[in-house]
């Protein structure tokens, strides 16, 4: 069966949307985590995506995560002074996540990964026809 | 085509290698549809077919088109004037980058969290 590498790159992009969808949670989750110093809030989580060939197809070109990058933007600075993570001048800091941009990119994650279980069922179902063929 | 079978089938015993063929290559345009930077990559059909009338004359062969009522192929009017070599398959669509590649500013860790 030689359309079997299709499932190599059917499942290398799940696995990378569920990547994805791992560090939209931890996002979202995190959305409203607040720290007591700038340095220990939650910094977002954002995967950086490769294109790899596949080794026995150069037809096939897979993904790959290449890595998982903490953004860098500042926290915000919230004055609240009877927080008990307050620092000694009642500020807390919380992460600079956007709930709505996340979500949006969760919704897009969400397709990519239905677009990848389609692909693979769309390969099964055409090496399922090929098996059955002059039957 | 010795195999009985594929003679019967005759052309569709040979499309079928190039279905998948082209099935490879949409799926891994679908796999890379978030990957910034990705190419995306198709068959091109009439530049393929002119390849193949170009290198058919070439050895001497008789052309594509061998009568005068034949309706002409959409590459082989071309075929005298195209010099340069295409391949079969050529980057049609370009897939738009929804993220920047990473800068040095960030800090990376590759491993799970």
């Amino acid at each position: 069966m030689s359309n079997l590498p299709i499932f190599d790159v059917a499942g290398s992009a799940m696995r990378a949307q569920s990547v994805r969808l791992s560090t939209l949670a931890s996002n979202l989750a995190n959305a409203d985590s607040v720290a007591g110093s700038p340095e220990q809030v939650y910094r977002p989580l954002e995967p950086v995506f490769r294109a790899s060939a596949h080794a026995s197809d150069p037809a096939l070109t897979g993904v790959q995560v290449a890595g998982i990058v903490e953004r860098d933007t500042p926290p915000i600075q919230r004055y609240e002074p009877g927080h008990p993570l307050a620092d000694a001048q009642g500020y807390v800091y919380a992460p600079d996540v956007d709930p709505v941009s996340q979500m949006v990119n969760l919704i897009s994650a969400s397709r990519s990964y239905q677009a990848g279980v389609e692909m693979m069922n769309t390969a099964k179902e055409l090496a399922v026809a090929t098996l059955s063929m002059g039957r | 085509m010795s195999n009985p079978i594929s003679s019967y089938l005759g052309l569709q015993a040979d499309a079928l290698p190039l279905r998948e063929q082209r099935m490879k290559l949409i799926a891994s345009n679908l796999a890379n549809a978030d990957t910034p930077g990705f190419q995306a990559r198709d068959l091109d059909f009439n530049a393929a077919l002119a390849a193949a009338a170009r290198t058919r004359e070439a050895g001497g062969q008789s052309p594509l088109r061998e009568r005068a009522d034949h309706i002409p192929l959409p590459g082989a009017d071309a075929l005298a004037r195209v010099s340069p070599p295409r391949p079969a398959w050529t980057a049609t669509v370009s897939t738009p980058m929804p993220s920047a590649p990473p800068t040095a500013g960030r800090r990376w860790s590759t491993g799970p969290r």
